[in-house]
């Protein structure tokens, strides 16, 4: 028998639905479900697709060992994101709200460091690529 | 045939070339294996506008990243090398 999956990463230009990525990550034993989402002013999000899923895995079991989680969800938006939408949204489960609190908080930091995504802000006299701070 | 590795470009680093990837094959001199320092030669070489790019870049081979004057690093046959300039996702 398998385990369940509790472990969701997905780079995708489909719309980011918050009530579907919270659902992934719903289970009976979660006291909690913390989550982040960040809609945008129009921009342009690329991405090493296969290289950040790789490294955005690694952050989520890096997370998993600072705290005891249920299920986590990473799902960031690809391509032009218009006015309003979701780029990222975290959904994360656990027993205790503490844990899923911090660990939202720790691993949008994590992704904003390490996952090979990139966006550009689109003005009408041209575009520019933006550099994350840290 | 020569022996090839593969460069993907993206971001700053694709407008710089023009080219999402490529293929490359090993100088002449060097045929099996170079190290970062050559690399970024061959880079800068082949594309006039990434030398100031790969200045505030890291290069990831095969999905790992490397900072872009390791010289224990080496890129040999098949190898998959990415130019990362500063990341800004989120």
């Amino acid at each position: 028998m398998t385990e369940p999956k509790k472990d969701f990463v997905k780079l995708t230009t489909d719309v980011l639905v918050l009530q579907e990525i919270v659902d992934l990550v719903k289970d009976n034993g979660a006291g909690a479900i913390t989550t982040f989402n960040k809609t945008v002013i129009k921009l342009d999000y690329e991405s090493y697709i296969p290289m950040a899923e790789k490294v955005l895995l690694t952050s989520i079991s890096e997370t998993r060992s600072k705290w005891d989680l249920i299920k986590v969800a990473v799902y960031h938006r690809l391509g032009t994101v218009p006015v309003g939408e979701n780029s990222v949204i975290i959904a994360i489960s656990s027993v205790h709200r503490e844990e899923s609190l911090k660990a939202v908080e720790w691993l949008i930091n994590q992704l904003k460091e390490k996952a090979p995504i990139w966006k550009k802000e689109i003005y009408s006299d041209g575009s520019v690529w933006k550099e994350n701070k840290h | 045939m020569s022996k090839e590795f593969k460069v993907l470009y993206f971001a700053s680093a694709k407008d710089a070339t023009n080219l999402s990837s490529e293929t490359i094959s090993f100088p002449s001199s060097n045929p099996s294996s170079i190290s970062l320092q050559e690399l970024t030669q061959i880079l800068k070489s082949r594309h006039k506008k990434l030398g100031k790019i790969l200045e505030h870049s890291m290069y990831a081979i095969n999905m790992k990243y490397v900072e872009i004057d390791d010289t224990s690093i080496f890129v040999k046959e098949g190898d998959e090398v990415a130019v990362i300039p500063p990341v800004s996702g989120g």
